[in-house]
């Protein structure tokens, strides 16, 4: 054992003690905080204020709530699609990427209908392992292989919708906001982008509402805009600026008065906070994400977000603007993803299923290390690995 | 191989021994009856014939547990239509028993010399041909001494009164058929007794409807 848990377990008592008090710290504060929101006044404070976390911005009210939508659950198709990657060892003798998008097409009406599967893809020429930039060559791993499976996934479901029954939406497990490419240096966003906001373009001109459903979201845009609300710079006549009045807190200057909202998710505000909490099937307001990556897409491609009550937690889910706009295609993404959340115990049934369709098994991936393995000989080659490989392999004590 | 026929297929050989071979079926809860005949080719054989011993529907996926799907309101065959994946998502298998092969026209009452290739289409054997698989009863031997999931003794009744009606419910065949079981269980007559009560039973029943 490499780790001895006697040791740690005094101080995670102390940490979980110290979260506990903070958490219930305020509890009146915040319940006035609450009471007082004022919708305009905050959204002004959103839009001046300089603060190192993200904040949502209220397309509407912001803690609006909508019920499941009139919405003909029983005739709908819903398209759904998610991918896995098995990546070779960089110790390996062959370099490639395997992008596996398991997909799920479900169609109700009077003609049930499903479709499962996984396309594979091998990444293995120039193009698609390398970013050129000039003279420099960039890998395509890590966040840019994501992105690029991402756009992968799009495709595929955009390619899915053709000959489904309407009305369709399409499901992504997990984000629509690209926020692996944040950080990325400049040719890497230019590459992935470029891909991103064309397939985004294409569900705009398609018409085919498109959302990203993330269970168990971390997220904390809306609490964030809630510290905003509690900050009393606007007071002292000043925008909020959060690194001045961390700055001052440390100098002993000041009380930092946000201090009253709690260390919580977005999730525990829209799912247990009395007032706040929305039932099965309810939706919150939209809000859009203050991302600076989706600035770099057209406005009506950029990405805004809900939460909804799947009946066993919040999800967040993500959609583009230009569906947010528009009530009717609104209330479909709303009405199908509820409808799939109902036949699937709280998390998308299309989804589910894609997922269980793109995973790549242990097995399978040594599977493919063997083939490659074997083509190699069959070429005559036999493939050195690296010691550090070896090593791996062979564990010995 | 023999040229087996396409619209007789029920589904296709996905684990293989030389004493039995397990059959995902290409339909969802369409599997063979228990006891019945089917039929696979073979590689150096012209078919091998089994007897179904066992069938079970389950999840694709051994680590998913299937759940309950339906409701007072949504129930049995709407359900499926109002699930369309499940019939992705689960599976009918079924076991059977290689009890003969046939080589250049004639046929065996042996276990095959191979067991049937993985992934070879399995099918129904026709009405016409129980006959001439039956018209010995030397087989009986294998499912008597048969250990699977269904008790032998079950498997012998099943089987019996499947030939039975697929004869043309021929009583002189079930009396030859039960004085072989008497010969074969002839030091275990508590034995003897289970098949041909539970064959019996089932056959006053018929005769009463």
């Amino acid at each position: 054992m490499t780790l001895d848990l006697t040791k740690i377990v005094s101080e995670l008592r102390r940490a979980v003690a110290v979260a506990v008090a903070h958490a219930q710290s305020g509890a009146d504060e915040f319940v006035d905080l609450l009471r007082r929101f004022d919708d305009v006044e905050v959204l002004q404070r959103v839009e001046e204020a300089r603060t190192s976390w993200l904040l949502a911005v209220a397309l509407e009210r912001y803690f609006a709530r909508y019920g499941v939508p009139e919405f003909h659950s029983l005739n709908y198709s819903c398209v759904a699609t998610d991918g896995s990657i098995v990546a070779s060892d960089r110790h390996g003798p062959l370099h490639y990427a395997i992008v596996n998008i398991g997909y799920c097409v479900l169609e109700y009406g009077p003609h049930p209908r499903a479709r499962l599967g996984a396309e594979p893809t091998v990444l293995w020429k120039d193009e698609d392992l390398w970013i050129t930039d000039g003279a420099r060559r960039i890998p395509v791993t890590g966040a840019a292989l994501a992105a690029r499976r991402a756009v992968m996934e799009l495709e595929t479901g955009l390619r899915l919708c053709g000959d489904v029954q309407s009305p369709v939406a399409v499901l992504q497990d997990g984000t629509l906001i690209p926020w692996g490419l944040e950080g990325q240096t400049g040719p890497v966003v230019a590459w992935a982008l470029e891909r991103f906001a064309t397939v985004l373009q294409e569900y705009r001109q398609r018409k085919i509402p498109v959302a990203g459903v993330i269970s168990y979201p971390g997220s904390r845009d809306v609490v964030n805009v809630l510290r905003v609300a509690a900050c009393d710079y606007p007071q002292l006549g000043r925008a909020v600026d959060c690194d001045d009045c961390l700055a001052r807190v440390q100098r002993g200057e000041r009380h930092q008065a946000c201090r009253i909202v709690p260390d919580v998710t977005d999730r525990w505000l829209f799912g247990r906070f009395e007032g706040i909490q929305l039932s099965p099937g309810e939706r919150s307001a939209c809000y859009r994400s203050r991302s600076t990556i989706l600035r770099q897409l057209p406005e009506e491609d950029q990405i805004v977000f809900f939460y909804l009550h799947t009946g066993s937690e919040i999800a967040r889910v993500e959609i583009p603007l230009w569906i947010a706009a528009d009530q009717r295609l609104l209330e479909a993404i709303h009405g199908i993803i509820w409808d799939q959340c109902c036949r699937a115990r709280g998390y998308p049934l299309a989804l589910q299923e894609a997922h269980e369709q793109a995973v790549v098994h242990r097995e399978e991936r040594l599977q493919i290390e063997a083939i490659v393995d074997q083509l190699f000989a069959d070429a005559g080659l036999i493939q050195e690995r690296s010691a550090k490989e070896r090593s791996k392999r062979v564990r010995f004590a | 191989m023999c040229a087996l026929h396409k619209s007789r297929r029920i589904g296709e050989v996905v684990e293989t021994s030389t004493v039995q071979f397990a059959v995902e079926c290409d339909e969802l809860d369409v599997v063979p009856e228990l006891g019945s005949f089917v039929r696979v080719g073979g590689t150096g054989v012209d078919a091998i014939y089994g007897i179904v011993a066992y069938a079970e529907t389950t999840a694709v996926d051994p680590g998913r547990r299937v759940v309950r799907r339906g409701s007072a309101q949504l129930q049995d065959r709407a359900l499926y239509e109002a699930n369309p994946e499940l019939r992705f998502v689960l599976r009918s298998l079924f076991l059977a028993v290689a009890m003969a092969y046939e080589h250049s026209g004639n046929l065996m009452f042996l276990v095959p010399p191979f067991p049937p290739p993985l992934h070879y289409s399995v099918e129904l054997v026709p009405e016409g041909d129980v006959g001439r698989l039956t018209d010995a009863c030397a087989y009986f031997a294998l499912l008597f001494d048969f250990t699977g999931p269904v008790p032998a003794e079950q498997l012998l009744a099943a089987h019996l009164y499947y030939v039975y009606r697929k004869r043309g419910q021929d009583w002189d065949w079930l009396e030859r058929a039960a004085k072989e079981i008497a010969r074969l269980s002839k030091r275990d007559y508590e034995r003897s007794l289970r098949v041909l009560g539970t064959l019996e039973a089932v056959l006053q029943r018929e005769l009463h409807r």
